[in-house]
This record gives C-alpha cells, sequence and structure tokens, in this order.
C-alpha cells in the first residue's frame, strides 16, 4: 500500500480535505448530529495529528495538536485514505481494529455519518487537487446497514436529497466537468444556514 | 430522537439514537455475528418496555442478583432493574449522563461509597427515567450494595410494597431450599401486586428457555477458551446484562445463541486481526466507561480475555422442570450459583480463588488481571490471600483500583499505562523465560 510518501504529502492529501470542513459548514455539522465535541485523529505511517473541532461555529480544524479531544480516532494514513474513499466500511474497519476509538459511544456514533459523507465527497476532493491517482479502483462496500427512519417528513427530504445529489453528479460527468463540489455543498450548507433561525445555529 | 414515536426523556433518546447509530454501523459487517445479535436483541428488550410502559402494564422493580424469570412468566409485566441505565447510558449511550446520574444519587443523599451501578441506577430513579413500579423486589447478594440499593428503591418509592430475598452466606442445598422457598412466597406477592396470575406452564416453558440459554453460554465459553480467542474481548462480560435483564426471555436465548455461534465460526474459520501475546482473566469488573479499551487491549498489546467474572457462567446444571419446587429450587440455584458475582462474592472468598484457578486453566491464561471496582468490597476484603494464592501458582497479577461505570476514579491514560507496564516487562518476559527463548 503506503499511498503517501511522507508526512508533507499525507499533509497535503488528509489535511487538505480536512481543511475543506469549515467550508462545509453547517453541513458537516448536521451530520455529527450538533454535538459539542472535538473530534481527534491520529494517523501514522506517515503521522497527521489533526482535531476537528465542532463546538464552534463554523467548525475548526487544527493540526499539529495535543489535547485529547472528546472521541478520538486512532488509524494508519492508508486505512483512513480508504476509509474516506468508503472502500474500508467504518464497521468493519473497527471490528476488525484497523481503526481503534476512544470516547463515549454517543459522541462516537455521532462522528460516524461524518465517514458515510466523506465517500460521496473525497474523490472530488483528490481530483480537484490533481491527485486522481489516489483514487483507487474496486467495488465500494455496503458502508451502513438500513437506517431505518420513524419520521415521515425525514425519508421524504432524503429522496429529494438523493435527486439533488443524482443530478449534480450528472452535472459534473456530463455538463461541467470542473465544477466545484466543495463550494456547491458550501453553498448548500448557506442556504440551510438561512434558513435556520439565528438562535438554533450551531 | 423518538422511541415509538413519542419524545422521551434525554437520557433514554440518546441510547436510543446511539444503538440505532451501532445497529446501522455494525450491519455492514455481517461477520459480527455476536455484537450484531446483541445489539439487535438489547434494542428490541427496550422497544418491549417502552411498549408495555406506553400501554400502562405494570413494572416492577429489582437490584443487582435478583433475576428476572419469575416476572418474564406473569406476562405483560414490565421488568425493570435498577441499574439498566447504568449499563446503557455507558455501554450505548453518552458516558456522560452516566456520570451525571452517579452525580445526581450522591447529591439526593446516596452513599457515595455505594457501587456506581446502583448509584446510576438510584440517580435514573431520581430523574425519572423508569416506569412507576407497582412493587419492588431485590436479594442481599452479590454485594452490599445491594442491600444498600434496595434501601434506596424502597425509599424513594416508599408506598410502594417491598419483598426482599435473604440469601445466607452458605453453600449447601439446605441454603438453596430456603432460597427457593422465598421466591416460592414471592410469587403470591407478585401476582397481588401486579394484578396478574403466575402462570405455571407459561413458567416451565421460561425455565426451558433459561436451559437453552445457559447450554449456548456453556458452549459459548468452550469455543472462547480455545486460542487464539478471536471473537472479540469486549463482548466478554455481557453474560451479566443478560442474566440481569434477559434471562428467560427470547432476547437473551437469542444472545447467547449469537455469541455461541459467532465465537465458533471465528475460533473454526477466522480471520486473526491481531496477533495474540497474551490472555489474562480479567477478575473483576469491565472497563464499560471506554468499552473500546479491549480494541486497544488487543491491537497494541496482544492482550486478549477470554474470560471475566461478568462473563462467567457457572455450570450447575439444568433446571428441572418436572415440579413447581424442582422449578423453585432451580431457578434459587441459578440465581446465586451461576449468576456472575452472586456465585462468586455470596459465600466465603475461597470460591472467589477457586473460581479464579479455574479459569486460568481452563481458558488457557498466562495472568490475572484484579481490576478493582471500588465498590467491591468483598474482593477487595479478600485481595491479600487471593495475591497469595496466585504468588503460590507462579501467576501474575496486576492489581489496581477503579470503577466500571465512572471514568473520573481511573483514567484511560493510567490504566492503559498500567496494562502496558505489566504485560511488557512482567507477562510477556515471564512468558519467554518459561519457553527458554531468553
Amino acid at each position: 500500500m503506503a499511498y503517501f510518501r511522507d508526512a508533507q504529502e499525507a499533509d497535503l492529501v488528509i489535511g487538505g480535505f480536512l481543511r475543506t470542513f469549515p467550508r462545509m459548514d453547517p453541513l458537516m455539522r448536521e451530520a455529527v448530529g450538533q454535538k459539542k465535541m472535538v473530534l481527534k485523529l491520529e494517523l501514522a505511517d506517515p503521522n497527521l495529528l489533526a482535531e476537528i473541532d465542532f463546538r464552534q461555529f463554523p467548525v475548526e480544524v487544527r493540526f499539529g495538536t495535543n489535547p485529547e479531544g472528546t472521541i478520538a480516532m486512532t488509524a494508519s494514513a492508508d486505512h483512513f485514505h480508504q476509509l474516506l474513499l468508503g472502500i474500508l466500511p467504518i464497521g468493519p474497519a473497527v471490528n476488525n481494529k484497523q481503526i481503534l476509538l476512544r470516547g463515549s459511544v454517543a459522541n462516537l456514533m455521532a462522528g460516524v455519518p461524518l465517514f458515510y459523507l466523506a465517500p460521496a465527497i473525497y474523490p472530488f476532493f483528490l481530483e480537484s487537487i490533481g491527485r486522481k491517482d489516489l483514487i483507487l479502483p474496486g467495488p465500494r462496500p455496503r458502508l451502513h446497514g438500513e437506517i431505518r427512519s420513524e419520521d415521515t417528513m425525514t425519508r421524504i427530504v432524503s429522496v429529494l436529497a438523493f435527486l439533488a445529489g443524482y443530478s449534480l453528479g450528472f452535472l459534473k460527468k456530463h455538463l461541467a466537468p470542473k465544477l466545484d463540489l466543495v463550494a456547491a455543498l458550501e453553498s448548500m450548507g448557506k442556504g440551510l444556514l438561512s434558513a435556520t433561525p439565528a438562535g438554533k445555529q450551531g | 430522537m423518538p422511541i415509538l414515536g413519542k419524545a422521551r426523556q434525554q437520557e433514554w433518546e440518546t441510547v436510543w439514537k446511539t444503538l440505532s447509530g451501532m445497529r446501522a454501523l455494525f450491519a455492514g459487517d455481517p461477520e459480527e455475528l455476536g455484537l450484531n445479535t446483541l445489539l439487535d436483541n438489547i434494542q428490541q428488550f427496550i422497544l418491549e418496555q417502552f411498549r408495555k410502559a406506553d400501554a400502562g402494564k405494570p413494572a416492577v422493580w429489582y437490584n443487582i442478583g435478583y433475576g428476572p424469570p419469575l416476572i418474564y412468566a406473569l406476562g405483560d409485566v414490565n421488568n425493570v432493574p435498577l441499574a439498566e441505565m447504568s449499563a446503557l447510558c455507558s455501554i450505548i449511550g453518552d458516558q456522560a449522563d452516566t456520570e451525571a446520574l452517579i452525580d445526581a444519587s450522591e447529591a439526593a443523599g446516596y452513599s457515595a461509597e455505594c457501587c456506581s451501578a446502583d448509584k446510576a441506577g438510584i440517580g435514573a430513579v431520581v430523574k425519572g427515567l423508569y416506569p412507576e413500579p407497582c412493587c419492588i423486589v431485590g436479594i442481599n447478594t452479590p454485594c452490599d450494595s445491594q442491600v444498600a440499593a434496595f434501601q434506596a428503591m424502597a425509599e424513594l418509592r416508599n408506598r410502594v410494597p417491598v419483598f426482599p430475598v435473604d440469601a445466607p452466606s452458605y453453600d449447601d442445598e439446605r441454603t438453596l431450599k430456603y432460597i427457593a422457598g422465598q421466591l416460592g412466597e414471592m410469587i403470591p406477592f407478585l401476582e397481588q401486586n401486579t394484578g396478574r396470575k403466575m402462570d405455571w406452564d407459561r413458567l416451565k416453558e421460561v425455565c426451558e428457555t433459561i436451559n437453552r440459554t445457559s447450554e449456548w453460554l456453556w458452549q459459548w465459553m468452550e469455543w472462547r477458551s480455545l486460542s487464539p480467542t478471536r471473537q472479540p474481548s469486549k463482548l466478554c462480560a455481557f453474560t451479566m446484562v443478560l442474566v440481569i435483564a434477559l434471562l428467560g426471555s427470547p432476547w437473551g436465548e437469542n444472545i447467547a445463541r449469537g455469541l455461541a455461534e459467532d465465537a465458533r465460526n471465528k475460533a473454526q474459520g477466522g480471520v486473526n486481526y491481531f496477533d495474540e501475546q497474551v490472555r489474562a482473566i480479567w477478575y473483576q469488573d469491565p472497563v464499560w466507561w471506554d468499552i473500546q479499551l479491549y480494541d486497544w487491549m488487543e491491537a497494541e498489546l496482544g492482550l486478549v480475555i477470554p474470560m471475566d467474572v461478568f462473563g462467567f457462567y457457572a455450570s450447575e446444571g439444568l433446571i428441572d422442570t418436572k415440579s413447581k419446587d424442582s422449578i423453585l429450587f432451580g431457578l434459587a440455584r441459578l440465581m446465586v450459583n451461576c449468576g456472575p458475582m452472586s456465585r462468586q462474592f455470596r459465600i466465603n472468598i475461597k470460591r472467589y480463588i477457586d473460581d479464579f484457578m479455574h479459569l486460568h486453566k481452563r481458558f488457557h491464561a498466562d495472568c490475572g488481571i484484579m481490576a478493582g471496582h471500588i465498590a467491591c468490597k468483598h474482593a477487595w476484603g479478600g485481595i491479600g490471600l487471593f495475591k497469595e494464592a496466585c504468588k503460590k501458582a507462579g501467576i501474575p497479577l496486576l492489581v489496581f483500583e477503579f470503577d466500571m461505570f465512572d471514568s473520573r476514579i481511573l483514567t484511560r491514560k493510567e490504566l492503559q499505562f498500567e496494562l502496558r507496564r505489566f504485560v511488557n516487562e512482567i507477562v510477556i518476559p515471564q512468558k519467554q523465560r518459561k519457553a527458554g527463548k531468553s
């Protein structure tokens, strides 16, 4: 394996992806269910220490810091790269100890949807920084089992969101290959924010 | 997240959301039959509790040590173990909620020296997290804290009838008959307060379910005794949850079968995801405030826990369902001689030490880890004799103080330091010396 030559390359690729998170706020915040927490990432071979701070608005991403974080995830940079691509689903990765977790289960589970979301965005990010070579071929396994929602509106909106995502993907593939997806998600986030009463933001 | 379409207290909603998230997450890994069956059946149990509570069915509260079989046999009665929220918040919820419940109990004046499982349970009562009881039952085993917890429940609901079972500190047939006699006296008490008639045919079915569950658990232990033990160490302690909340129910049987089949599949054709270096009998309470610690132990230290006190389900035979007397005798024996902790702590320290030696041999362990839950005074009271026995047998033993539900007593870092030092500086060198490698 060894997708990254050194820490600098891991920082440019994985770190670069993490740096887009504030732009995608409040989508990122929605993904973690408004939890006030700090997700610490401890990657090895090559090393990368990062923390995503969901306690403030917009989320802040810091690198090379030492604090423990509210929850933490330890993995090799290669496994984390596979996780972001969706090649390594997070459930088996935890069970097989390729990823070690730390912290309250409720907070960890709140952070998990980030890794359902990431495989839809990370490949486009890699493409945008000229690292299409890191988009690994192969089947994308199922990331999770069925998530049942008792709420009818959630089910309807999920279908609509799927259609919106499909349209975006179709546009990028057939009409606008240079479409900046992070910018699109940023706009979606801004829309979400504008529709949310000020007191309920973050 | 609502449960059965209704908003619930924050602690319950957190548990429900986390549990639903875990189920969705791990369903992506069908190889994890044990974990998935466990989560699925715990979820079914909780749902049933809410269904019954919403329908206004009677609820019976009980403490650790008392099992639910008689309550299951009454039919549509809610069984509510006092420590339910302690376990749920820590294992599949937010640890901060467990600690808040512990603090709520202490703030309400209940003793800080009680077990945190009971303190968090009392906190849950103080916060109104359980359906109101029609009666309270309990038993004075496995520890002093149970007596205090029973008293606390009785005080907090002082108009609710209570029925305490007295389990003496002896290990003979007369003792079991005495306890069985009390269970017999408890039946009219339960009938009167729940308004349900005891159906002896249903109780027989419950006992047959228990017998099948027991056989699955014994098989499960056999598969886990094989080296390498590929089923995760973190699943080891769940016998305790099963015995307290689910014994006699189809969910309990499903969990036992799922764990046994999972352990068998992994033993027969599983993959080694880490290099097993050291096998330890974890001889006290599990680290439930951060269950991911077990993954770290396996991945970083190669330290495996094939069995612990909470997981050990002693083999004392099946319940004979031929007569009412034999059923009650079987239930009494199960309650005090098979249930984790009740078995080891009810009588003198000899059984505690003998069981450890048995597990050490049967599970091919290299060492023991006495994770000294601070409220387990029964275990701490015998620590000198336990250490002496291990020394005599040449078994390395790590002893430390911590609290199974309260992360503020010993931190994860401190615990990791202890475990790393013990494994790398004591157990592995001893193993190497024995193998003649050094």
